[in-house]
């Protein structure tokens, strides 16, 4: 393209900035009803990035296992490996820390997100 | 329910649900009205693996029946539950959910109480407790405990149309909500029935997320949210009795919403020109935030005395309880 | 010989809807009370739901339709006003929900006389709306109605108009079909997607909170919208193939020759082809539109039956306060980009607000002010009444306010 009329700022010629296109679109059918057919799709929303503190075990040891973390989730983030220990689906933990505080031995702690190279 | 919700960090209502569709399974469609939960389906996600549909606000309860009917004129077995919040129940909705109790629609009415209208920022519903500040009950010189009027007993509203099962719970007591979802889901093949879950709000209430089952659990040890249920043609039995009761303050204080209470009558001491001497002793007596936590723990007391001599609880007015 | 509320009845029990929620209200009452009978009967097989408001009754509709039921209801003027919020939301979610309408007046002040407010304040809801002139129409119409909105290409719900007293209380003939013809013509409703199952879980009326997804669900709704005007015309050809009644859009009575025409819908009608009959007889060459269709706005076909007339007289049995007739912007609107030399004066006249009775003299006026209006060309826009109802309208004010005619000292 020329150079002399690559410059386009909106105030300068007064070119529009976007595309305007005219709606035509086909009658879309079953389509265009307002549902959502995917169960569970909003795994696709890594709330995990609302952290600011993350849970996490301190010590194995300490962990009874008495599932309660699990229990109180509100977001289903916690699951169990093979052993029984908590797995924390840090994708999308928001980080609320009911787990933390609901931990009655005190395995699960808040830890500051960042901190020790974790994301 | 899968995560990925733009619900608040530490949710009660989400947890809430995601405990009772272990009960309910997915055989299920969840009417809801529009509140916080409204936006746990955002198009094009939701968090649901079973059917959900929202309405409007104040048509819970009819368009709970719908379902129902449709299931049942169609041959299906469906569970239907609402997921309504209390500003949907106890005020705009409450006609509706009056129609659908009295024509014993055999719905699940699952409340999620937060005390306030929650997705609109938090302000009084009738659910409001007294001394609770909202956004449309601040504090001011006028008034100086924020919102003056009383719980409304929604308990004993539903109870007064003889359903089916009727049962408050809290999610300190997790295994007790998810038995009082069971009972529900099967008083609902004869009759309908209420579910109220107390829902303490990190976000309306003012406290960090990680104390909601710590509040909801003071709640219950203080005694001012009681748990019991109601079934049909048994009458009202209380299905928890904390052994020892703390004090309302304990539950109360920490909750940005109560702040006022405990502080003294600063508000008094600083403009004591702007208030009429008589309007202030009256105000002092009554409504003061010291006061206001005197008359609760005092109902609280009366209440759990008189429910300590006798177990059955039929006919009794459950006002006090629900001032929290 | 059924009344026209008994009319719909037969047409909605005779669609074999599974769910009907119910709420009374004058004029439309005796239609659930029919429906209550046949159901306490036996006849009719359906969950008859009694709601505790008519916001209810169409949140009830909508939930039952969602979970793949077919359903039907009733109501009129403040009941329908009521609700107005859930007609959004049943046209938005493509509900294909038929309702009956009788039409009333809408309070302040209350009456019971039919006007064409209440529906006609409901053409932006999204909603198809057919008015019927008889009751044998009315009947008709829920029929056909449910094979229109259940259509693939439109699922929308509908409203099917009579006027309240004058039509639902009304005795006329009617041919009530046979169920297996009915059942020949209206096949069962199966959804494919909007429907509750186990198996394959859904999430409806889902919260759209950007523009973009909100913007294209609205257009799509437009564009079913749009389906509908030639579904309409294609069930109703069908029917008349099954039943040998024919229906259009917009009717054409003695539009042969037609220099004017009257332009009507509802009950009126009848009276106002007695007008055009009177007004042929004296060698005037006058024909009538009857407005069938409402919503969607059958364009072409006001087009094609206007173009050429020199001038059209509208009747607005409603009001837009501040504004005029509802009817009349429509028409005009219509017929506006038509090449001056087709297009023709149009002319609006406000009568028969609350059940007031609308005259044949008053036709008779509305033809020759039309004429003298396509002569002068220029449109007017007049509110009308006769001398007689006028002067009884002057007495009751004076009655009211303890007037009398001889002054009296108090």
């Amino acid at each position: 393209m020329p150079s002399n009329t690559t410059t386009k700022t909106a105030s300068a010629n007064n070119e529009p900035t976007h595309e305007v296109i005219i709606i035509r679109r086909d009658y879309d059918g079953d389509l265009s009803i307002p549902v959502i057919t995917c169960p569970g799709n909003s795994v696709a929303r890594k709330t995990g990035d609302w952290r600011l503190f993350r849970p996490a075990m301190s010590e194995r040891g300490k962990c009874v296992r008495c599932r309660m973390c699990f229990m109180f989730c509100p977001d289903s983030c916690i699951s169990f490996d093979p052993e029984g220990y908590p797995v924390i689906d840090y994708d999308h933990c928001k980080g609320c820390l009911i787990c933390v505080n609901e931990c009655k031995p005190k395995a699960l702690v808040a830890e500051r997100e960042g901190v020790s190279g974790k994301k | 329910m899968a995560p990925g919700t733009p619900a608040c960090a530490g949710c009660p209502g989400t947890l809430g649900m995601r405990l009772a569709l272990k009960v309910l399974g997915r055989n299920t469609v969840i009417v809801n009205p529009a509140g916080c939960m409204t936006l746990l389906t955002v198009y094009p996600y939701t968090p649901l693996k079973t059917n959900w549909v929202h309405l409007a606000i104040e048509n819970a309860g009819a368009g709970a029946a719908g379902v129902k009917a449709a299931a049942e004129a169609l041959g299906k077995d469906l569970n239907v539950i609402t997921h309504a919040g209390d500003g949907a129940t106890y005020d705009i909705g409450l006609q509706s959910l009056s129609g659908a109790f009295e024509r014993r629609d055999k719905i699940i009415y699952f409340c999620y109480d937060n005390e306030g209208y929650g997705n609109t920022g938090f302000q009084k519903s009738g659910a409001t407790p007294k001394g609770s500040i909202t956004t449309t009950t601040p504090k001011g010189i006028k008034a100086p405990i924020g919102h003056v009027g009383r719980k409304k007993d929604i308990f004993s509203i539903v109870v007064a149309h003889d359903p089916e099962y009727a049962a408050t719970a809290s999610l300190s007591h997790p295994l007790d909500w998810m038995r009082k979802v069971e009972k529900a889901k099967e008083a609902t093949k004869r009759g309908p029935a209420f579910l109220l879950l107390h829902a303490p709000c990190p976000t309306g209430w003012g406290f960090d997320s990680r104390f909601t089952i710590e509040y909801a659990r003071r709640a219950v040890e203080s005694g001012a949210w009681v748990l019991k249920e109601y079934e049909k043609r048994k009458g009202t039995t209380i299905t928890y009795t904390p052994k020892k009761r703390i004090p309302v303050t304990d539950y109360f204080k920490g909750q940005k919403r109560f702040d006022h209470l405990f502080a003294m009558d600063e508000m008094h001491t600083a403009f004591p020109h702007e208030v009429p001497e008589k309007q202030m002793e009256a105000e002092r007596e009554i409504h003061t935030g010291r006061g206001v936590l005197t008359e609760l723990q005092s109902e609280i007391d009366e209440f759990w005395n008189k429910a300590g001599n006798q177990d059955d609880e039929r006919g009794k007015s459950s006002n006090e309880q629900c001032q929290q | 010989m059924l009344t026209g509320n008994s009319a719909i009845a037969y047409g909605a029990a005779l669609s074999r809807p599974k769910v009907i929620p119910a709420y009374p209200i004058t004029p439309q009452t005796e239609i659930i009370e029919s429906l209550s009978e046949f159901v306490a009967e036996g006849l009719l097989d359906t969950r008859f739901m009694l709601m505790e408001s008519e916001h209810s009754v169409l949140s009830a509709a909508i939930t039952a339709e969602q979970t793949g039921a077919r359903t039907f209801t009733a109501t009129s003027s403040q009941g329908l006003l009521l609700m107005h919020e859930m007609l959004y939301i049943a046209s938005g979610t493509r509900c294909p929900i038929v309702m009956a309408n009788v039409s009333r007046g809408l309070s302040a002040p209350i009456t019971l006389g039919a006007d064409e407010n209440d529906i006609l304040g409901q053409r932006d809801a999204g909603w198809i709306q057919l008015h019927c002139e008889t009751c044998q129409e009315a009947l008709d119409s829920v029929i056909m109605a449910y094979k229109i909105s259940e259509n693939k290409n439109v699922l929308l719900p509908s409203m099917v108009n009579i006027d309240g007293f004058i039509l639902s209380f009304t005795r006329e003939p009617v041919d009530v079909p046979s169920q297996r013809k009915v059942d020949d013509f209206l096949p069962e409703y199966s959804p494919e997607t909007m429907k509750y199952d186990a198996n394959v879980p859904i999430s409806q009326g889902v919260a759209t909170i950007d523009g973009i997804s909100y913007s294209y669900f609205r257009m799509q709704h437009h564009l079913a919208a749009m389906n509908a005007v030639r579904i309409v015309e294609k069930v109703q050809k069908e029917f008349n193939d099954a039943f040998g009644r024919n229906y259009a859009s917009v009717e054409q009575f003695m539009m042969e020759d037609a220099d004017y025409a009257l332009m009507t819908s509802n009950a009126i009608t009848t009276v106002a082809k007695s007008a055009v009959r009177r007004a042929r007889a004296r060698g005037e060459k006058v024909g009538l539109l009857r407005i069938r269709l409402f919503r969607p706005f059958p364009t072409e076909d006001i087009i094609n039956a206007c173009k050429g007339l020199k001038g059209v007289a509208v009747l607005d049995r409603n009001i837009s306060p501040g504004a005029g007739g509802i009817m009349l912007p429509e028409i005009r609107s219509a017929l506006y980009d038509l090449k001056e030399k087709s297009r023709p004066i149009v002319c609006g006249f406000i009568d028969g607000l609350g059940g007031k009775d609308v005259t044949l003299d008053e036709f008779d006026y509305m033809i020759s002010r039309t004429k003298k209006a396509a002569s002068d060309g220029v449109g007017v826009s007049e509110i009308i009444s006769t001398k007689k109802q006028d002067d009884r309208a002057r007495m009751m004010l004076s009655e009211a306010r303890g007037i009398r005619k001889t002054k009296e000292e108090d």
